[in-house]
């Protein structure tokens, strides 16, 4: 391959990259009393794993059984409901479970998280509720001529 | 909206909960220095070419200002306080240090990578900078770094030693 100026140009941004990687990397060995490698390690590939065995199929089972149950247009509203519900419960989750605290320390996780997650998915399934709503009527309204007297 | 802020699902701190409504980080207790805090034989050494050493009667004696400044923590969060004290520097020419030199300000603690810190010039000298013995209109509390605590304007949280009990001229 003749070195082009975007070859160049991309040669040199894998390298650049590549340098601050490893720059990275070594700082994640050589200050492991702040980095604990161990820890790490299992927050990046146990999160991967959990996505991909969990998450994923969990989400694609749900997803299967609102096919069966709930007809368009519905049936989007219903997902979206379910999705943003999961993934709001999924990052609050040492909140609300009490993972993290402190003991002797009440000003670490000082909210009732557990009420607050249940004031945020009432509001995420009223608006649900309300978009269901529209879309009955609006489904109502479309029909409406075509049962007019023949 | 603070109204709002009592519903709060992702936060694990508030900025004005806590002694004396300022979040802790690490406890007196946690950091183990409960007995030596509230000895009554405490004296701050400021140890440079005239040493001395004061009594927390005598800390308190000093001329004292008023600081508005935030713990910003390292963990995400910060918190606005009002802290009084006398100011780092007066101390530092009480003991002959000069204003190039940088300091280290000891904790009590006796473990813990944040034990002491290094106050260089430029936050040795700010009139701001503060050896904090009182916050938010009271003596300051045992988990805010009682008897005595630095607080330096634009300085991470961590770097804020608490339970001060020495600088030394380096």
């Amino acid at each position: 391959m003749r070195p082009t100026p975007l070859r160049v140009l991309r040669g040199a941004l894998a390298a650049a990259g590549l340098a601050a990687l490893g720059y990275g990397v070594a700082g994640l060995f050589t200050t492991s009393r702040a980095t604990h490698p161990p820890q790490a390690a299992r927050w990046l590939i146990g999160a991967l794993l959990v996505h991909d065995l969990v998450a994923v199929p969990v989400t694609a089972l749900v997803g299967i059984a609102l096919t069966r149950f709930v007809r368009p247009p519905y049936r989007a509203v219903v997902q979206g409901a379910f999705l943003v519900s999961g993934a709001v419960a999924l990052a609050s989750l040492p909140l609300w479970r009490g993972y993290g605290g402190s003991p002797g320390n009440p000003t670490v996780n000082p909210l009732p998280y557990g009420r607050n997650l249940a004031i945020v998915l009432g509001a995420v399934w009223a608006g649900a509720g309300v978009v269901l709503a529209v879309r009955a009527v609006q489904a109502r309204r479309r029909q409406g001529p075509t049962q007019g007297p023949t | 909206m603070p109204w709002l802020a009592r519903l709060d699902l992702l936060a694990p701190r508030r900025p004005d909960v806590g002694p004396q409504r300022l979040p802790v980080n690490r406890t007196a207790v946690a950091a183990g220095v409960v007995a030596l805090a509230r000895d009554l034989g405490y004296r701050l050494e400021i140890v440079g070419p005239r040493p001395f050493a004061l009594g927390l009667d005598e800390l308190r004696a000093l001329e004292e200002h008023t600081a508005r400044l935030p713990i910003t923590c390292v963990e995400g969060w910060a918190a606005d306080a009002t802290w009084r004290g006398p100011r780092l520097r007066d101390l530092l020419d009480a003991a002959g240090i000069p204003p190039g030199a940088t300091v280290r300000v000891e904790s009590l603690e006796t473990r813990g990578g944040y034990r002491s810190s290094e106050v260089a010039p430029p936050h040795a000298r700010d009139p701001l900078t503060l050896l904090a013995t009182g916050l938010n209109g009271a003596d300051l509390d045992i988990d805010h770094g009682y008897p005595a605590r630095l607080i330096a304007p634009n300085r991470p949280g961590v770097l804020q030693t608490k339970w001060v009990h020495r600088v030394v001229m380096l």
